[in-house]
């Protein structure tokens, strides 16, 4: 559990970032290499009005503080509660990858790193989960 | 006797009375101990949520600060950076101080920047000297090179500057289109260009040719990015109107 607050502070420093980002309205410059800007220029980077990255803040947010919840009394709620979250979280993850991959065609390594992120918490939590039926 | 008897019972009736009151204090003294402990794991758990709290906020303060940090700064020099003859110049040709863009019309950060730009050419026109040099990004923008075809085939008609700017504004129309081409007519119509000679030059070897050969300059110079900016001959970091400004004025003479 201590590794899924970790993940999931590096995560909501990304999407922090990412979202700082966008609300300056700051265009990261085109790249030789890169595709950050045709990533977060495209019509993807915002749901509406609000930037994606967002729900990635308010998504790691609620993790930690899962995280140290489950810590402090080792309720099963808390597991449970966090494992459907970071399904959902993976699911949302593999989703925008797919967007990178195939539709807009170019790839932004914070958006990637984040969702390779979101994978690494979901598998955390079934290993938790895992042993937690085990054990019971 | 019977006084014996009476103070007996109250001396029954006082031990009674403190085996009550022992009996109350033992349960205080308990309901104590249990009061304390509920105390301190109500502060240990306010303890380690506000560092919870505290040190979430200082994540997303570090996050939020490193995106804004990234302020206007002077890097490596940049060998061989003069006018050309065949360079694309607006302000003062003539003036001391020299920005150079090296600019991609299918890159969203220049269509941004090409408005700061165009804003400093109205304030300090007079007295400095704005290129704009092609780096069309081939590899991930596929209409950028025949973009930068189209802006100098209007050039040819003396319209550079009117198509560049057109070019910026309709970005998001052309850019994944397979009607690029067209677009770009249609635009060359509203400058009320030649349309047969905007074509034929939109095609032609020697303006395909200035712009493979602005493409290997910037990858020489160790360009990666666009837009570009070189300012007399040094490399420069600049992100907002502001700081253009302050380094242009450094450049004047103007410091600050």
């Amino acid at each position: 559990m201590g590794v899924q607050i970790g993940l999931a502070v590096i995560g909501l420093f990304l999407a922090t970032f990412l979202v700082a980002e966008n609300l300056r309205g700051a265009i990261p410059p085109c790249s030789l290499t890169g595709g950050c800007q045709t990533v977060l220029g495209s019509k993807y980077a915002q749901v509406g009005p609000v930037p994606t990255a967002l729900f990635g803040v308010i998504y790691y947010l609620l993790l930690a503080v899962i995280g140290v919840a489950y810590l402090q009394g080792k309720q099963r709620g808390w597991l449970h509660l966090s494992l459907r979250l970071t399904a959902v979280g993976a699911a949302a993850s593999l989703y925008l990858v797919y967007l990178q991959l195939f539709v807009i065609k170019a790839i932004c390594p914070y958006c990637m790193t984040s969702a390779a992120v979101c994978f690494l918490l979901l598998g955390i939590d079934l290993i938790l989960w895992w042993r937690y039926l085990r054990s019971s | 006797m019977d006084e014996q008897i009476e103070n007996d019972g109250i001396v029954e009736e006082n031990k009674a009375v403190t085996k009550v009151e022992r009996k109350r204090q033992r349960r205080e003294k308990k309901q104590q101990l249990r009061a304390n402990e509920a105390q301190k794991q109500r502060t240990k758990r306010v303890v380690v949520w506000g560092l919870v709290a505290s040190g979430l906020a200082g994540i997303i303060f570090l996050a939020v600060n490193l995106s804004e940090e990234q302020s206007g700064s002077t890097g490596a020099v940049v060998e061989g950076v003069q006018i050309r003859a065949d360079d694309w110049i607006k302000g003062n040709p003539t003036a001391k101080v020299v920005l150079v863009e090296y600019g991609d019309f299918q890159c969203p950060a220049c269509a941004t920047f090409s408005k700061v730009v165009e804003k400093l050419s109205s304030d300090y026109g007079d007295r400095v000297a704005f290129v704009y040099r092609h780096f069309p990004l081939k590899k991930i923008h596929r209409n950028a090179e025949i973009a930068a075809y189209a802006a100098e085939a209007a050039g040819k008609q003396g319209k550079f500057w009117e198509m560049h700017d057109i070019l910026y504004e309709g970005q998001n129309d052309w850019s994944e289109s397979d009607e690029a081409k067209k677009l770009f007519t249609d635009y060359a119509g509203t400058l009320n260009l030649d349309l047969g000679r905007f074509q034929a030059d939109s095609e032609d070897k020697d303006i395909q040719e200035k712009i493979d050969d602005s493409y290997t300059e910037a990858v020489e110079l160790g360009l990666t990015s666009t837009p570009s900016f070189i300012l007399n001959g040094k490399k420069i970091e600049a992100r907002s109107y502001e700081q253009f400004e302050q380094l242009i004025k450094q450049e004047l003479g103007e410091g600050n």
